[in-house]
């Protein structure tokens, strides 16, 4: 058997398609970088086809490699005047790390202060949600940005003109995607105070294709602030609602369609005051069906729109004394049941489902609202030209 | 009832390989060349690949036909790819080129993760890539990505 030498191992030519593959395979900041190697690599990286694969392959990984945790958290701004006496200003900071690095490490130690839009001037900022690697936040409940983390770029969203800060008026939002026509909405929902026993709400949704806000049908069910920001999942936003101590219903808004629906839930077990937190795992509806003091039931549905395929997953207990602590919300869970929530004292812990423990994430002091999010190159832009990104 | 047979593969430079037609099979472009060939295809060039490329590609086939299941998989994939960096490269335009996906994303996922904390010149020379960009157009890109730089 003879065998030639191969070409100087120095000098290994390339085709374009195995530089694909190499590109779809790194990280965002890396990619940002390889546009600068040379111009078929910029044009490669700006074609947003190549946009899409990477985000396909990204979020298609079993482990968590390329998503990170967001939250905001609080921020001391320590005024000096001239008599030493200080006061503090509470603001919120955004920070993000390596989902990874929470899931297994228990640790934000390496969390990164993003700089989001805004941020010298704005002193509270709310994460509404994330989709294929875009932000939605709100500053000041003021203005709301459609925000990349990973590539840094930024939009900002016309104003609603609705008059939040006026007594008596609620305002909840959603983020999500429209896939048959590459779109991007933000609805917003507020409830008005008609008088002592009536709301009103309104419903608008913005589309980043069209640039602008438009009045929706009314949302079909009196809801309250605390059932939080839309959960997308299915090209559709999800709200669990209820009127004060009555039944939850699962109030579903089509983002292409802009139409309502009621997603049918399981049949949860017995128990009073039992409180729904809405979530979405994988592409996958869930509902974390939390008996306060005692356990959370992670129901999953697995077939979007089909009420049988519920299943309930794992029953979370409570750890000993939680005292006023409640679960809030599930973040996200790994394939080796290692599952992230958020407790209402604004607490992140995993559990290990394998061995039942808990584990508080430390170095946090108090996350306000989190989300995971998936590193892209999508833009927020509305309307990117060709060779944008 | 069909007795396990084998295959002869063909580098470009003559090297003949004989292998179970099975872990043959675990490149789509040899099972393409093998349902299309007909009776005759007990030989399969392959002239993409050298011999030495060739004799690796056969030995990752082998592993993740015969015992795809092992505890060991993982970290065989792991001292598989603990090659040069030439080794490397060729093994994922092998893999290409034969179409065998596992061992396109481990190589590729391997030069990917030699990217990180490169700089773009870095890169340029290992993969011998000549710039093309004028001065101007470069200044330009370093601005867009001057946050970048130093991560």
């Amino acid at each position: 058997m003879v065998v030639e030498d191969e070409e100087p191992p120095s000098v290994v030519t390339f085709p374009t398609e195995i530089i694909l593959e190499i590109l779809l395979r790194l990280p965002v900041k890396s990619v940002l970088r390889c546009k600068s190697v040379c111009k078929s690599w910029c044009s490669l990286i700006s074609d947003p086809q190549f946009v899409k694969s990477h985000l396909a392959m990204s979020t298609r990984s079993n482990y968590y490699r390329q998503h990170r945790l967001v939250f905001s958290t609080e921020r001391n701004i320590i005024n000096f005047d001239k008599s030493s006496i200080f006061s503090t200003n509470q603001g919120t900071r955004i920070e993000s790390c390596n989902l990874d690095d929470v899931l297994y490490d228990n640790s934000v130690n390496n969390a990164l202060e993003l700089d989001y839009p805004f941020r010298r001037l704005s002193k509270r900022v709310s994460i509404v949600g994330s989709c294929n690697g875009l932000v939605c936040i709100d500053v000041d409940k003021d203005v709301l940005y459609i925000w990349n983390p990973s590539t840094r770029i930024s939009y900002r969203l016309p104003p609603t003109g609705t008059y939040r800060t006026q007594p008596g008026v609620y305002v909840l939002h959603g983020f999500g995607y429209v896939e048959s026509t590459d779109d991007y909405k933000v609805v917003e929902l507020s409830s008005r105070n008609k008088d002592k026993h009536k709301h009103e709400n309104f419903v608008k949704i913005y589309s980043l294709k069209s640039g602008n806000w438009k009045k929706m049908d009314a949302f079909p069910h009196g809801f309250q602030l605390h059932i939080g920001y839309g959960k997308f999942c299915n090209g559709a936003l999800h709200w669990a609602a209820s009127k004060y101590l009555g039944p939850w219903t699962i109030i579903s808004l089509d983002l292409a369609k802009e139409t309502y629906g009621e997603v049918l839930q399981p049949l949860y077990d017995a128990g009073d005051d039992k409180v729904l937190r809405l979530g979405s795992l994988r592409e996958q509806l869930c509902v974390l069906c939390d008996y306060p003091g005692i356990r959370a039931d992670v129901w999953l549905m697995k077939v979007y729109g089909v009420k049988e395929s519920w299943a309930k997953l794992i029953s979370i207990p409570y750890l000993t004394d939680p005292g006023t602590d409640r679960f809030f919300m599930l973040l996200c869970m790994s394939n080796d049941g290692k599952i992230l929530i958020q407790f209402w004292q604004r607490k992140l812990i995993v559990y290990d489902a394998k061995n039942g423990s808990f584990s508080e994430i430390q170095s946090l002091y108090r996350c306000f609202d989190a989300c995971t999010f998936v590193e892209s190159l999508v833009s927020p832009m509305p309307a990117a030209g060709p060779g944008d990104i | 009832m069909t007795s396990s047979k084998t295959i002869v593969l063909r580098s470009s430079d003559g090297a003949t390989f004989e292998v179970d037609e099975a872990v043959a099979l675990h490149s789509l472009m040899i099972k393409h060349r093998i349902e299309t060939g007909g009776a005759d295809s007990t030989t399969i060039d392959v002239p993409e690949v050298t011999g030495n490329t060739l004799s690796k590609v056969i030995e990752y086939c082998k592993k993740h036909v015969e015992a795809p299941n092992s505890d060991d998989l993982k970290s065989f994939d792991t001292d598989f790819v603990k090659v040069d960096q030439a080794v490397l490269c060729h093994l994922a335009k092998a893999s290409y080129y034969m179409n065998i996906k596992g061992l396109l994303d481990l190589s590729s996922k391997t030069i990917a993760d030699m990217f990180k904390g490169k700089t773009v010149e870095q890169i340029r020379e290992t993969f011998h890539i000549k710039n093309d960009f004028t001065p101007e157009e470069e200044e330009e890109l370093r601005k867009e990505n001057s946050w970048n730089l130093f991560v």
